[in-house]
């Protein structure tokens, strides 16, 4: 458990979405911001991703193939040692805005597509400490 | 083609394309596959994602209503015919059509948009109709439209002076918006006046009237063209600027402000020497966090600077900033800077939530902030107020998932994720004091299982953050609610008290039975006396019912008005519905809606929702016409609709009223007559008013072509059928060319149904509903007319057939002897605006029963309206007599 | 009528509404040098402000209704 915020080191988000334009889009911003981004292209790697490593921050794409990422969100909090990492969920607003539902399955925020990109950038800087 | 993003686009794209295709192909031949409607769903749902990172809009439209269509087969409410799977390929050649004029050319062809439209309409026709279905319009969400502005420069065009106040507004803790309308060009058609709609934005900062283009000639300029485009600065809340936009909120956006973004300086450049005094002064006093010293020192300088300098600018701005107790130390740097500088960077946002670059700069302000603040406020009385408005909804996050969102079975991951997302976001903006204060907090939290210790820290820190003002508690949670990317549902007020609908049903289930039970006293009376031979055991049996009948009685009342709501729960829509509707026909409506505070039981408000919803359409379709057509009939262009509910007796009255072309009777009979409903002759033989109500018969719509808005193919019959079930009845007037009134009736309530009960069959008895019964008459034998099988007899000068219960029922018919004075117990009743006499054995007394529909194997038995239990513990079998008859 | 035309002047009065549009902009375009006097207008639908913000036409006076002065004037002068 980490309470106090490292900001020297840069922080590493886990990116969860079957999309790949959408990974990339993610990865782009992210990146000019300094943060170390690794993807994932499902639930079931993300989960795999999670286990094996140590993530600041996820981000959380919902509906996706083999796993989505409710399913995965819950199985992470379940697990023991690494289910304290704090997840963002990215839904689109009709089908899945309901913010109860991630929250629920232990998203700690949630943003709705088209996320603009400063959004993603300090929603991502303020969960994850990075001061700059 | 430019960027990386969009060539990945295009690949990505035409993969999800191509596995769409082929999956809607399979499906076609196997259309239960589950796993390939999922496929095919998320391809389509994933290109929709990403197209909207982009500007194609008409193709993101497509893909959207693709998606919505392919939503409702997945969720079992479409079935997936070949002529659909036909529509959504065509949909599918076209997006992939796009996508290479994207590659090509990096945007749409021309006459996207139109081909977009189109496609989107004819898709969305096959989608069930919606509750709320207002058609295209509501497909920009609400939600969305806070997230499309993010280009907020031209608050730099509004004038100085205004953006002070509102920069001063904000530092009293109101959050701002910034609010950009651009209405339609045909807006001043449908009574819009875009400008004036501004002027009420509470709270208003700052307007500026632009046009969308540069402006024509003006020999060629269109005066009915609206092309302007607005923008205002607002310090109310969002649900209250969303309110004002409810009918246009499609074409606003709104977008949260923060105040540095507003301090853009401007001014002709001096130079004075004076100026350099003041900075390095100033730059002391600011490292001393002498806050009130510099803004006495800015003062005095500015009484000393003439008002259009640059220098002046940047005094007024540093000004307004110090007006805060603890002003942010970067922020008053740079506009120290700039009183000498003569040009200014954009003010940073505060220290906490940097998000600009100039490192240096910035981190030496951080540093001197920290100083200065555990100086004056050593205490931290304000730990929460540097939070930058996202930070907060991060945090008003977690505390909605503390309060009530933790599972047991994840709460360690939970609360861990909580306690290093609240130390992350607070880190760096608040005392160490507070950081450690949390993280004890949750310690306690983990030990303890529950949120309880990590949530009272969190209200502490976001709470205390509120001190600046009740108010300002209010306008950011409003906020916070209703803004781009985050909103918790916890909006009710505080004082009222939200109960589970089902334990109000209980409820009414309970007092229905006793209403029932307190019936057996009457009967225990009567044996009292009958058969134990006490007729003071009686009396007082009866003395005690009737405070027993008034009791229970009050408390039907009680629990029925905890149900009641009032009507205006479905009439809400209707504005907004009546004019989108009327838009897209072209037609110009004005509706009134009266008696929306009219109340009736929640299950009879419900049941009036769909058939309301399509009369209106009926009437918006059908009978309201055209602007030209009612100038050529000497009316006037505006229609007016009217919606009015009133209580009448114990029944609601809702009346649709409007003053369209009405129906023609004659229309009806050749419409009769065509679709062989009935032949010339007899068409010919119909009243008008007989006529007219053909409309209600199964099948039966006058309308040249059946639009998309009045329901596909489902008639006025469905409305009747629906209000019917309900235990009520629709009617209809209307006269050719002024106009149609539909009115529906229902009961107050569904909940108690009073019956008259008779005997037949010898010795059965039946319950009657009491609305149907018009009298009860006995008539001699000898007075029944037989018309070949048919009978009837004379009331008053009117014929009304006559029917036997027994034989509608198919119970035996007691023998008849033929004495002619014997007399029949006729109940005439009014079934479909006729009356007819039904022959019973005999007439019992009238009764309040609880009526329990048929479930099961009975509920297909048809001529039931259900069944009751009766005091003595019989049952009541209650007649249907619409479908008896 | 809340809006009358002299022979070089056009005179806004009271609260000018959607209708009176068309006349304004005729009047503007037969008489382009036509000095507006909006002094008396407190209110005017956006179609007739539109036709002013597009003609620019010289003022001889302003309104000097609240909101329109501190909001609609800057507009009206072309000066955003």
């Amino acid at each position: 458990m980490s309470d106090a915020p490292n900001s020297i080191q840069s922080k590493r988000v886990l990116v969860i979405d079957d999309g790949i334009t959408m990974r990339l889009f993610y990865r782009t911003i992210l990146n000019a911001a300094d943060f170390e981004v690794e993807e994932a292209t499902n639930g079931v790697e993300g989960f795999e991703k999670v286990v094996g490593n140590s993530y600041d921050l996820l981000i959380v794409d919902i509906n996706m193939p083999k796993m989505d990422g409710y399913t995965m969100l819950r199985s992470i909090r379940r697990e023991p040692g690494i289910g304290d990492v704090p997840a963002v969920t990215i839904s689109t607003e009709a089908a899945e805005s309901d913010s109860r539902k991630a929250f629920e399955s232990g998203a700690n925020f949630y943003l709705v597509k088209p996320v603009p990109p400063d959004t993603l950038t300090e929603v991502a800087r303020l969960m994850t400490g990075m001061t700059k | 083609m430019t960027t990386p993003l969009l060539i990945r686009f295009v690949a990505e794209a035409r993969e999800l394309l191509q596995l769409a295709s082929s999956g809607l192909l399979a499906l076609e031949k196997n259309p239960g596959d589950e796993a390939v409607v999922n496929n095919v769903f998320r391809s389509v749902h994933t290109l929709k994602g990403s197209s909207g990172l982009f500007e194609f809009v008409a193709l993101t439209k497509l893909v959207h209503a693709g998606e919505d269509v392919l939503s409702a087969v997945r969720a079992g409410q479409l079935s997936l015919t070949s002529e659909l799977v036909d529509l959504l390929l065509d949909a599918l050649d076209r997006i992939g059509a796009w996508i290479d004029d994207i590659e090509h050319k990096g945007r749409l062809s021309d006459g996207a948009d139109g081909v977009s439209r189109d496609m989107t309409a004819a898709l969305r026709g096959w989608l069930p109709a919606l509750p709320d279905a207002s058609g295209p319009a509501q497909e920009a969400p609400r939600r969305a439209a806070a997230v499309e502005i993010l280009d907020v420069d031209w608050l730099a065009r509004i004038d100085e002076a205004a953006r002070l106040e509102a920069f001063r507004a904000c530092a009293q803790g109101h959050a701002l918006l910034a609010i950009e309308y651009v209405p339609v060009e045909d807006c001043f058609f449908s009574g819009e006046d875009p400008v004036n709609l501004m002027r009420q934005i509470p709270a208003l900062h700052g307007l500026l009237l632009e046009g969308t283009e540069p402006w024509p000639d003006l020999d060629t300029l269109d005066p009915y063209r609206c092309a302007l485009r607005l923008r205002a600065i607002s310090a109310a809340p969002q649900t209250s600027v969303e309110e004002l936009f409810r009918y246009v909120i499609e074409q606003v956006a709104i977008t949260p402000v923060a105040a540095h973004q507003l301090a853009v300086l401007a001014g002709e450049a001096d130079d004075n020497p004076v100026y350099e005094d003041f900075v390095e002064e100033a730059r002391d006093l600011s490292a001393k966090g002498d806050w009130s010293g510099l803004k006495n020192r800015t003062q005095a300088l500015l009484n000393l600077t003439g008002s259009t300098l640059f220098a002046a600018s940047a005094l007024r701005w540093l000004d307004a900033l110090l007006d805060v107790p603890a002003p942010d130390p970067s922020q008053v740097a740079v506009l120290i800077a700039a009183v000498i500088d003569g040009e200014a960077p954009p003010l940073p946002a505060p220290a906490s939530t940097v998000v600009s670059a100039s490192g240096r700069q910035e981190r030496t302000a951080v540093e001197a902030g920290a100083t200065v603040k555990s100086q004056s406020f050593p205490s931290s009385a304000n730990p929460a107020s540097h939070l930058s408005p996202i930070g907060r909804e991060i945090l008003e996050a977690q505390r909605f998932i503390l309060e009530s969102l933790l599972k047991p079975e994840m709460f360690p991951g939970q609360i861990g994720s909580i306690r290093r997302t609240v130390a992350n976001v607070i880190s760096g903006v608040m005392e160490k004091a507070d950081c450690a204060a949390w993280s004890a907090a949750c310690d306690a939290s983990e030990a303890a299982g529950t949120g309880t210790a990590a949530l009272a820290e969190l209200n502490r820190i976001l709470g205390s953050g509120a001190e600046v003002g009740a108010e300002v508690g209010a306008t950011e949670i409003a906020q916070a609610d209703a803004s781009a990317t985050v909103h918790d549902q916890r909006q009710a007020p505080a004082r009222i008290l939200k109960v589970d609908q089902a334990k109000i049903d209980t409820l009414m289930n309970l007092i229905g039975e006793m209403v029932v039970s307190k019936n057996t006293l009457p009967f225990l009376a009567r044996r009292a006396e009958n058969v134990h031979g006490s007729r003071e055991m009686a009396r007082e049996i009866k003395d005690i019912y009737a405070v027993i009948d008034r009791l229970s009685q009050e408390m039907q009342a009680a629990i029925m008005a905890v149900r009641m709501l009032p009507v205006s729960e479905v009439l809400d829509r209707f504005p907004r519905l009546v004019r989108d509707v009327a838009r897209k026909l072209g037609k110009r409506v004005e509706l009134v809606i009266e008696g929306e505070d009219t109340a009736a039981d929640k299950n009879i408000v419900e049941v009036l929702s769909d058939p309301l919803l399509h009369i209106v359409r009926n009437s918006l379709d059908h009978g309201i016409e055209t602007p030209e057509q009612r100038e050529a009939a000497g009316k006037n262009p505006d229609s007016i609709l009217i919606i009015r509910a009133f209580q009448e007796g114990d029944q609601v009255v809702i009346e649709v009223q409007d003053d369209g072309c009405g129906i023609d009777p004659a229309k009806i009979r050749a419409a009769a007559v065509a679709k062989g409903l009935m032949d010339a002759e007899r068409a010919a033989r119909l009243s008008d008013q007989e006529a007219i109500n053909l409309v209600f018969a199964a099948g039966f719509s006058t309308a040249a072509s059946v639009s998309d808005l009045s329901g596909r193919g489902v008639g006025m019959d469905v409305v009747v059928t629906t209000v019917e079930k309900a235990g009520g009845s629709v009617a209809l007037n209307s006269v050719k060319g002024v106009g149609t009134t539909v009115r529906i009736s229902l009961p107050l309530s569904m909940a108690v149904t009073r019956v008259m009960m008779v005997e037949a069959g010898g010795g059965m008895l039946f319950g009657i509903p009491m609305e149907h019964i018009a009298e009860t008459v006995r008539i001699p034998r000898s007075r029944v007319k037989k018309i070949k099988q048919s009978e009837s007899f004379v009331l008053r000068d009117t014929i009304v057939p006559l029917l036997r219960l027994d034989a509608l029922l198919g119970v035996p018919q007691p023998l008849w002897f033929g004495d002619a004075d014997q007399e029949e117990a006729v109940l005439v009743v009014k079934i479909n605006g006729a009356l007819t006499g039904l022959v019973v054995d005999h007439f019992r007394e009238g009764m309040d029963i609880i009526l329990k529909p048929f479930d099961g194997i009975l509920s297909g038995i048809g001529g039931y309206a259900g069944t009751a239990l009766l005091g003595d513990g019989r049952v009541l079998l209650v007649l249907n007599l619409k479908e008896l008859v | 009528m809340p809006i009358s035309f002299g022979k070089n002047s056009i005179v806004l009065e009271g609260e000018c509404t959607v209708e009176e549009a068309l006349p304004l902009l005729e009047h503007l375009q037969s008489h382009p040098k036509s000095k507006v006097c909006m002094k008396g207008c407190v209110l005017a639908h956006s179609a007739v402000l539109q036709v002013l913000i597009a003609a620019r036409p010289v003022y001889s006076s302003l309104p000097e209704e609240e909101f329109m002065r501190r909001w609609l004037v800057p507009a009206l002068k072309g000066a955003q």
